[in-house]
C-alpha cells in the first residue's frame, strides 16, 4: 500500500489528476473524521476536508517521502482545523453544546433502540471532545482514532514529545472528570 | 486514601499506561495503589470507559461526492486566480499607457489650456504632472532594480540586497520631497 501510495504521490506531484483523485479517495474518510472530531459539525468538516486536499495538492512538492504520508496529510488537516477554531473568535462550544449528528452512518437495518444508543454515544463523545481546548483535543483524537505515537503527534503539531505527553495527561484529567461528573456508561458493544 | 502528590503521580502513570508507555515496575506499583485508593480507582475506571468509548466510535466519512465538490472548488479557485491576473495585467497596461501618454497630455494642456486657464495654473498643472511622471518613473526604476537584483543575487549576496533596498527607499523618500519643493516654487 505504501509503495502504491508513494507512486500516487509522485504522479500527483507531476500533475496527474487520476493519482490525485486516488489519494483523495484513499484518505477522504480519515481526513473528514479528523475534521469532524475537531470541529464538531458536518458543514465545517466538509469544508476543512476540501481545503486539506487543496493544500495537499499545492504543497505536494514540500512533502518529504521519508515521512509517513498519512501523518503529513493529517498534520495539514489538523492545522487547518485549529485555524478554523481560532477564526470562531474563541467562541468554542461548551460541553453542553451538542453538535448536529448529520453524518452518523447508522445502517437502517438496525433496531431503533440501537440507533438511539449509538447516537447518544456519539453525542457524548463529541460533547466530551468539545469540552477540550483545541491544543488538547487534537492529540486526543490523533491518539485514539489514528493510533499515532507521541512522536508522530508531536511532528504533526510542531511541538515536543513531552508537550504531547503533558497535553494528553491534562486532557485525560478533564475527560475523566467529565465522565465521573456525568456518569457516562460504557458503550454496550464495547463492554460486551 | 494516600496523599495528593502520590495520587497525582499515579494519574500521570495511568495516562502513560493508557498509551502503553509505562514500565512494568511502575505499572505494578500503580495497580497496587489503585487497590488501596478509591479516588484513583474511580479515575482509572473513568479512563478505561473513555478509551472504550473512543475506540468504539466509528470513523465518520464525508457525504458522497466529495471529489466532485473538490474539483468544482479547485476549478472556481483557478478561475478566480486567472481573473485576478487579467485585472492586474490590465491595470499595469493602463498605468503604462498613462505614463506614455503624459507628455502628449502635457502638450495638449499647453496648447489649449492658455485659452481656458490662467497662465499660473497651467504652469502649476504642468509641474505637478511632470513631477508625477518622474516619481512614477523613479518608482518603476527602483522596483525594476530590486526585482533584477533579487533575481540575480544569491542568498549570500546580502550586501547587494541591502544596498538595493536602501536605494529604493532613498528614491521613494526623495521624490515626494522634490515634488513638494517644486510645488512651493510654482506657487511662489
Amino acid at each position: 500500500m505504501e509503495e502504491q501510495e508513494q507512486l500516487w504521490v509522485q504522479q500527483a506531484r507531476a500533475g496527474d489528476q487520476t493519482a490525485f483523485a486516488r489519494l483523495v479517495e484513499a484518505y477522504q474518510r480519515p481526513v473528514y473524521n479528523l475534521a469532524y472530531r475537531i470541529l464538531g459539525n458536518d458543514a465545517e468538516a466538509d469544508d476543512a476536508t476540501q481545503e486539506t486536499f487543496i493544500r495537499m495538492y499545492t504543497h505536494l512538492h514540500t512533502y518529504d517521502p521519508e515521512r509517513k504520508f498519512s501523518s503529513w496529510l493529517l498534520a495539514i488537516a489538523s492545522h487547518y482545523c485549529i485555524d478554523m477554531l481560532r477564526r470562531r473568535h474563541g467562541n468554542l462550544a461548551s460541553i453542553d453544546d451538542l453538535p448536529p449528528m448529520l453524518e452518523l452512518s447508522t445502517p437502517h437495518a438496525e433496531q431503533p433502540e440501537q440507533v438511539l444508543l449509538q447516537t447518544q454515544s456519539s453525542d457524548q463523545i463529541q460533547a466530551l471532545l468539545n469540552s477540550l481546548e483545541p491544543a488538547y483535543r487534537v492529540p486526543v483524537i490523533l491518539r485514539y482514532w489514528y493510533d499515532m505515537s507521541y512522536k508522530e503527534i508531536a511532528d504533526a503539531m510542531n511541538v515536543t514529545e513531552s508537550t504531547i505527553k503533558t497535553r494528553l495527561h491534562r486532557a485525560r484529567n478533564k475527560l475523566a472528570e467529565e465522565i465521573q461528573k456525568n456518569c457516562y456508561a460504557m458503550p454496550q458493544h464495547a463492554a460486551a | 486514601m494516600t496523599n495528593t502528590i502520590d495520587c497525582q503521580t499515579i494519574h500521570e502513570w495511568m495516562s502513560l499506561a493508557q498509551d502503553g508507555q509505562l514500565g512494568s515496575l511502575e505499572s505494578r506499583r500503580m495497580h497496587e495503589h489503585i487497590i488501596t485508593c478509591a479516588e484513583c480507582q474511580a479515575y482509572w475506571n473513568a479512563l478505561i470507559t473513555l478509551a472504550q468509548m473512543f475506540h468504539a466510535a466509528p470513523m465518520i466519512g464525508p457525504q458522497p461526492g466529495l471529489m466532485l465538490r473538490l474539483q468544482a472548488r479547485m476549478a472556481y479557485r483557478e478561475e478566480q486566480r486567472r481573473r485576478a491576473l487579467v485585472i492586474l495585467l490590465l491595470a499595469i497596461g493602463v498605468i503604462a499607457l498613462l505614463i506614455l501618454a503624459l507628455p502628449s497630455i502635457l502638450s495638449l494642456i499647453g496648447l489649449t489650456g492658455e485659452l481656458l486657464l490662467p497662465r499660473w495654473m497651467i504652469i502649476y498643472v504642468e509641474n505637478v504632472l511632470s513631477w508625477l511622471c518622474i516619481m512614477l518613473g523613479s518608482l518603476a526604476d527602483a522596483a525594476w532594480l530590486i526585482l533584477r537584483n533579487l533575481a540575480s543575487s544569491s542568498s549570500a549576496n546580502t550586501v547587494c540586497l541591502i544596498s538595493t533596498v536602501a536605494a529604493g527607499t532613498f528614491i521613494i523618500l526623495w521624490v515626494p520631497l522634490m515634488m513638494r519643493r517644486m510645488v512651493t516654487r510654482t506657487t511662489r
